[in-house]
């Protein structure tokens, strides 16, 4: 017995350690990291223009026969669109615009669909004179775009409510303005599967707090399973041999995974899920003579594809081989012929863009040239200066396990270094592995930055979103961030004594609960958009406004925050809300607000900073009536970036650039109406 | 004649000092509500409505009381001789009007000048005698209504719109019309005030004079008659185009919807992508331009014609106005009116000694929202807090500015005589930086020809749609289309005249049809009073002549002519005329027309004894 028990105890020794080891809160890469940070050169200071410059190429779009390329230049005051034969290399403008935000391509090759604000618009790559408008989109009568319709030449889908005898319709509108009905319902269609003949043959419904999926045919109408909001369950494909539905959605695990549905059996079969079982699945690639799946991608800690087959997987191999990144989007050709790999390493500001031919294994760079033309008059932060962004896994206070990123800027003691809480807005949204302005630009200035991916983030299963359970504001939200935070000081990361907490948007709303609700943990307080109530905010919703997913947003903030029509749960958070505390808060705080946010009353943003102004306490805050919810100018962005980092140079000591242009100081000075900060001299 | 005076003074002077007082009164709570000297329409024309009916009501009362039975046995028998007479009279009410009305607005003009920190011109002062001038002309237009046998002489109040509608250069030339027609009138007033009032005038001279002012309310008068015999009998029959629009005519395009009016202009049009144009317009954002060039000020113009009285800036507190004396802004505090210095053509200039000849301005700038000064060649842009200035904008070679910049909600646009820029708003009203225009569109006409102007936002760029009533020329309606791209591309769409119209010729061209030879010394006298203003009214005279006569127009204005002087051969033989009378109606009617011939008809005094005879002898 004696001799058991001590080889029990030896035999523990070594498995705990490795138990411990197994636990993925990665302790050896941050470590690692960190002495890799700190032994770099210092990055020089980057200045404020060059930092906020976003990368001038966008909307980078593989046509579905994989021989062109769309995208779009940003200029300076306007966008011009693009399109390049892959096969000559030839080259050419389509026309300038201000008004593209994203393009599409019809399944003919040669259309073009433009998002922007206004609605849809078209053009023929090949005819510059045929751009023209298709048609108006009213979001405040629930139009809504779905996408291309793949079983058309050229034309797309949209859905439109009906006020007359309150039916919302599915329409198909071809290049040419042509229209068409597709399917009418009495509620909202929030996503649908067509067959080849372009029929509806599968929707999906929001319902009370669900979503039904059901099956259509000539027939009739069945459900055929629910999911649970935030579940994003979608059907991706049917394979009519087998009766089979390919979906992506929530089931057994507590993450979203890769599922085939047997119609006539009801039985579910498990194709593909996180093997680090913590990601919910983001884009699925089906092969398209077989309608299989044969890649899953996750995004995770950056954004990883996993192969279903040997083949893919062999390919997989070599890109990640050839590209070395951590970051790469795959967007293939219809027939998986041409992959568009879209190489968006967080250590780069710029993605680089490769043309990949999987039967011949060749990779090409067609955009290279265009890059490098732009590098020029578009300077960004070169690479060797962007620091490091590390995942990190940790466990809060309550024992949930939570992710989240810090950022170790270059040749500083980590330790040393003040650290910047930067909660993500939302709050049903999450921090990705890209590359991420604003905290390289305050890790340029010498902070590092930690990213908490808190609950209700996204991304991460039902559970993570739910498990915030409403309770914001003094609650269980900000417990997540401050016990996230107080890990990565545990880690021997940021001076305790030099924290400090910016935020946008729901970030913003943690900033002031944080200087309220820990009045002696941080030095100053940067919050941009920031709601001070969440039951004020939601009663400043336009009525038909929806979220990403298409959802009514009073209806989510109901089930998920708030119910503005109860008054004893609007009681509730507004008693735990930054607004009711705000005699608390004894620190310096930096609020930036837009008179056009839509989300975000500017007066109440006002009302709370003339509270604590009048109180005696520092105070700063910048309003440019022409910006909305996220500031688009660049001038506007730019004194957005100047209050940040002057706030934190201020207040816990990093660097900050000198100079300020004049067009800067002047803006300063017209949009600054609180400033008890003297953020700028003389105001 | 002193005596008849003081007499005649005596009865009016209580009232004279009453008014005067009360309009002192009026005027200083007028100027605690608002700036006394900032232009503003209402008050403009209440004090207008006020001071020329009022003196037109003085002058017919004053003469109006002098001709009872009695009065005027008593008055016209006096030892002098009726010029002598009336000329007391009509001193005695030029006092009286001089303290109702100049006094007070002399008075209040001297107490916020010394007084006030608001800048004072002499402009300012030149208004009292401008205002003084126009009522004694209302008053003597009353004078002559009531004693003379013209039944039209209150028609001559006409000239006062005429007097106030022009934007003279210079205050000569503000003045100098006024003057004339006083002079004119008071000669008038002499020769009508006589024994017998009945009798009609009988010398050339005042014949000429009169008829020629009150012409002009004759043409009105006969344009307002096809009301009656043109445009209520179509209403009446149910067939009036404004209610049945002409196919094809210019004025159809009113009852289209935006697509449609697209459709309707480029109907007989090859441009090749037509129906798709006509598919964007309908879902595109449109946005109404002003194109008609804005009335700029003149040096010394009398401040009533002000477009804006002052910039105002709240952050700093400041009121910066501008001064036509020294052709400079001058700022003050808001409340305390302290002096915060100067503003010329080359920035802010903080003391007075400190200005010289190249920081005045040339013209007067309009002020623009609070910050921008816009003159015929450049828009300036002040920042009041640096105390800096920027030029914003200049027009190109051989260009210059028609308005300044105007605000819509996708845009900012200035117009030139050649082109219209268009700005993106945050370029042009947040950054304090040199402006660059993202679409430079030339006009298809000249600007004085374009109505107004949309712009119709694209993808690409704006589909610019111009129309005009006179786009093409006199009486030449038509509507002409340009695609801007924002690459620069400028391609000419279509361009649509509209021959059909909705009116028959003699109603569309009345104007100048019942008077060819008046519609031309109207033009000439506008021109000599505004030469840099060019408009509609002063198109060629050849280009209306031509198109008049195209549509046959031009032969009835000569028909007319001739009508007019067999029908006043006819009247004029029917009385006792001397030769000199004869002659200048002949003349008159000859030259003037049809115009004349109702100045003849009124003044001739007539009574219906028979259906044919209805004019009686007149009084040898």
């Amino acid at each position: 017995m004696r001799k058991l028990l001590i080889r029990l105890c030896i035999l523990a020794a070594f498995v705990l350690p490795l138990q411990m080891l197994a636990q993925p809160q990665l302790v050896a890469p941050l470590e690692q990291a960190m002495e890799r940070a700190q032994s770099s050169a210092k990055a020089p200071l980057v200045s404020r223009s060059i930092m906020i410059q976003r990368p001038p190429l966008r909307s980078v779009k593989l046509s579905p026969d994989g021989q062109h390329i769309a995208y779009v230049l940003e200029q300076k005051k306007h966008r011009e669109l693009w399109w390049m034969n892959l096969s000559n290399g030839l080259n050419q403008r389509v026309f300038s615009s201000t008004m593209i935000s994203d393009i599409i391509w019809a399944k003919d090759n040669k259309t073009l669909f433009l998002l922007n604000r206004q609605g849809v618009s078209t053009v023929q790559i090949d005819k510059p004179s045929s751009a023209r408008f298709l048609l108006n989109l009213d979001r405040d009568k629930q139009d809504h775009f779905f996408g291309v319709d793949n079983t058309q030449e050229a034309a797309f889908l949209f859905t439109r409510h009906s006020k007359q005898d309150n039916a919302h319709v599915v329409y198909r509108m071809s290049a040419d303005g042509g229209t068409s009905e597709v399917m009418r319902k009495s509620f909202r269609i929030m996503d649908f599967l067509q067959d080849k003949n372009g029929t509806i043959a599968f929707y999906t419904r929001h319902r009370g707090s669900q979503f039904e999926l059901w099956h259509r045919n000539d027939k009739s109408e069945q459900m055929l399973f629910t999911c649970a909001d935030f579940d994003a369950c979608e059907a991706l494909s049917f394979d009519k041999g087998n009766n089979s539905l390919l979906v992506k959605m929530q089931r057994a695990l507590p993450q979203s995974a890769l599922y085939k549905f047997a119609l006539d059996t009801g039985k579910w079969q498990l194709l593909h899920s996180d093997p680090k079982s913590f990601y919910s699945v983001n884009h699925i690639i089906i092969e398209p003579r077989t309608g299989n799946p044969v890649m899953a991608g996750y995004s995770d800690e950056h954004f990883s594809y996993y192969a279903l087959d040997s083949k893919h997987a062999e390919l997989l191999e070599r890109i990640n081989t050839k590209l070395k990144s951590p970051n790469v989007f795959i967007q293939p050709s219809d027939a998986l012929d041409v992959w568009l790999l879209v190489d968006a390493n967080p250590a780069r500001v710029i993605p680089k863009y490769y043309v990949y031919s999987p039967s011949k294994d060749e990779f090409s760079r067609p955009l290279q040239k265009t890059l490098e033309q732009l590098a020029a008059q578009f300077p960004v932060m070169p690479d060797e200066y962007i620091a490091s962004q590390i995942p990190v896994y940790y466990s809060v206070s309550d024992g949930m396990k939570q992710q989240g990123y810090v950022t170790l800027p270059k040749g500083y003691d980590p330790a040393s270094v003040p650290l910047i809480v930067m909660p993500h807005g939302g709050p049903w949204n999450r921090v990705k592995g890209d590359y991420d302005a604003r905290a390289q630009f305050m890790a340029n200035r010498g902070y590092a930055v930690f990213q908490p991916n808190f609950r209700s983030s996204t991304g991460f299963g039902r559970q993570y979103v739910t498990s915030a359970n409403k309770d914001f504001g003094k609650g269980r939200v900000h417990q997540d961030i401050i016990d996230g935070m107080q890990y990565i000081l545990g880690q021997g990361i940021g001076n305790k004594k030099k924290l400090a907490i910016y935020g946008h948007s729901f970030g913003g709303f943690s900033v002031l609960g944080a200087l309220a609700f820990e009045p002696q943990l941080f030095q100053v307080g940067i919050a941009g958009a920031a709601p001070v109530d969440l039951a004020k905010s939601v009663r400043n919703f336009k009525p038909d406004a929806l979220d990403p997913r298409g959802i009514p947003r009073h209806q989510v903030f109901k089930h998920f925050a708030v119910d503005i029509n109860d008054e004893a749960d609007v009681q509730r958070l507004a008693s735990q809300s930054p607004d009711a505390h705000w005699q608390q808060v004894n620190k310096p705080l930096y609020l930036t607000a837009g008179g056009q946010d839509d989300r975000v009353s500017i007066l109440n943003i006002r009302d709370y900073a003339l509270r604590l102004h009048r109180a005696g306490k520092k105070i700063s805050l910048l309003e440019d009536p022409n910006e909305g919810h996220s500031f688009r100018q660049k001038l506007a962005i730019e004194a957005y970036f100047y209050v940040i980092e002057k706030a934190l140079s201020d207040h816990v000591g990093g660097r900050v650039q000198a100079d300020q242009s004049q067009n800067l100081q002047r803006y300063m000075k017209r949009k600054l109406v609180l400033d008890s900060n003297d953020l700028v001299v003389g105001s | 004649m002193l005596e008849l005076f003081r007499c005649e003074f005596r009865r009016y002077a209580l009232w004279s000092i009453l008014v005067c007082v009360s309009a002192i009164c009026l005027l200083f709570f007028l100027s605690k509500l608002k700036p006394l000297f900032e232009a503003s329409t209402e008050q403009s024309a209440l004090t207008s409505v006020i001071m020329f009916l009022g003196s037109f009501l003085f002058g017919f009362l004053q003469m109006f009381l002098h001709k009872r039975k009695n009065h005027w046995t008593f008055l016209i028998h006096r030892p002098l001789s009726p010029g002598r007479i009336y000329l007391s009279l009509m001193s005695a009410g030029a006092v009286c009007l001089v303290i109702a009305l100049f006094v007070p607005w002399l008075t209040v003009t001297f107490i916020h000048d010394l007084f006030t920190g608001h800048v004072i011109d002499n402009r300012h002062y030149l208004y009292a005698f401008f205002a003084l001038f126009t009522a004694f002309f209302a008053y003597l237009v009353g004078n002559l209504t009531a004693i003379s046998s013209y039944k039209g002489s209150f028609t001559a109040l006409i000239m006062l719109y005429l007097i106030l509608d022009a934007n003279p250069k210079t205050p000569f030339l503000q003045m100098l019309p006024i003057i004339i027609l006083c002079a004119m009138f008071v000669y008038l007033n002499l020769v009508s005030f006589r024994v017998d009032l009945k009798k009609p005038l009988d010398n050339a001279l005042p014949i000429v004079l009169i008829t020629s002012v009150t012409s002009f309310a004759m043409i009105f008068l006969l344009l307002l008659s096809t009301t009656i015999f043109y445009h209520i009998p179509r209403f009446i029959a149910g067939n009036h185009p404004d209610n049945n629009p002409v196919a094809g005519s210019y004025h159809a395009l009113w009852q289209f919807e935006q697509g449609e009016q697209a459709e309707y202009v480029l109907q007989n049009s090859d441009y090749g992508l037509k129906e798709q144009l006509v598919d964007q317009l309908e879902l595109a954002e449109m946005e109404y331009l002003r194109i008609r060039p804005w009335n700029f000020m003149q040096p010394g113009q009398v401040y009533t014609r002000d477009v804006q009285y002052a910039l105002e800036h709240n952050q700093t507190n400041s009121i910066w106005q501008f001064s036509h004396d020294s052709m400079l802004l001058e700022g003050r505090e808001k409340l305390s009116s302290e002096p915060l210095g100067f503003l010329g053509k080359n920035g802010f200039v903080t003391k007075a000694e400190d200005i010289g000849e190249a920081d005045r301005f040339t013209s007067v700038p309009f002020l623009v929202r609070d910050r921008f000064l816009v003159t015929s060649d450049a828009i300036y842009e002040l920042n009041y807090e640096e105390r800096s200035f920027l030029i914003k904008h200049q027009p190109g070679a051989g260009e210059y500015y028609v308005s300044g910049p105007q605000i819509t909600d996708l845009f900012v646009y200035v117009v030139t005589n050649k082109q219209t820029y268009i700005f993106n708003r945050s370029v042009l009203l947040d950054e304090f930086q040199v402006a660059e225009a993202e679409y430079v569109i030339p006009h298809p006409a000249s600007v004085y020809e374009i109505d107004f102007a949309k712009a119709y936002r694209m993808v690409d760029g704006y589909v610019m749609w111009y129309q005009g009533r006179f786009l093409n020329g006199y009486d030449q309606s038509g509507v002409h289309m340009t695609y801007a791209r924002l690459d620069g591309q400028i391609e000419q769409i279509a361009s649509r005249e509209f021959t059909q119209y909705p009116h028959p010729p003699w109603i569309r061209h009345f104007d100048v049809m019942i008077s060819p030879l008046l519609y031309l010394a109207q033009v000439q006298v506008y021109h000599f009073l505004e030469p840099e203003v060019k408009t509609s009214l002063y198109l060629p005279t050849s280009q209306v002549w031509r198109q008049m006569e195209k549509h046959g127009t031009s032969y009835v204005a000569i028909a007319l002519n001739l009508i007019s002087l067999f029908v006043a051969f006819i009247l004029l033989r029917r009385q006792h005329n001397s030769l000199q009378v004869n002659i200048s109606w002949y003349l008159m009617i000859g030259i003037i027309g049809l115009p004349a011939l109702a100045c003849l008809v009124l003044m001739t005094p007539w009574t219906w004894s028979s259906p044919l005879t209805f004019f009686r002898a007149r009084h040898a």
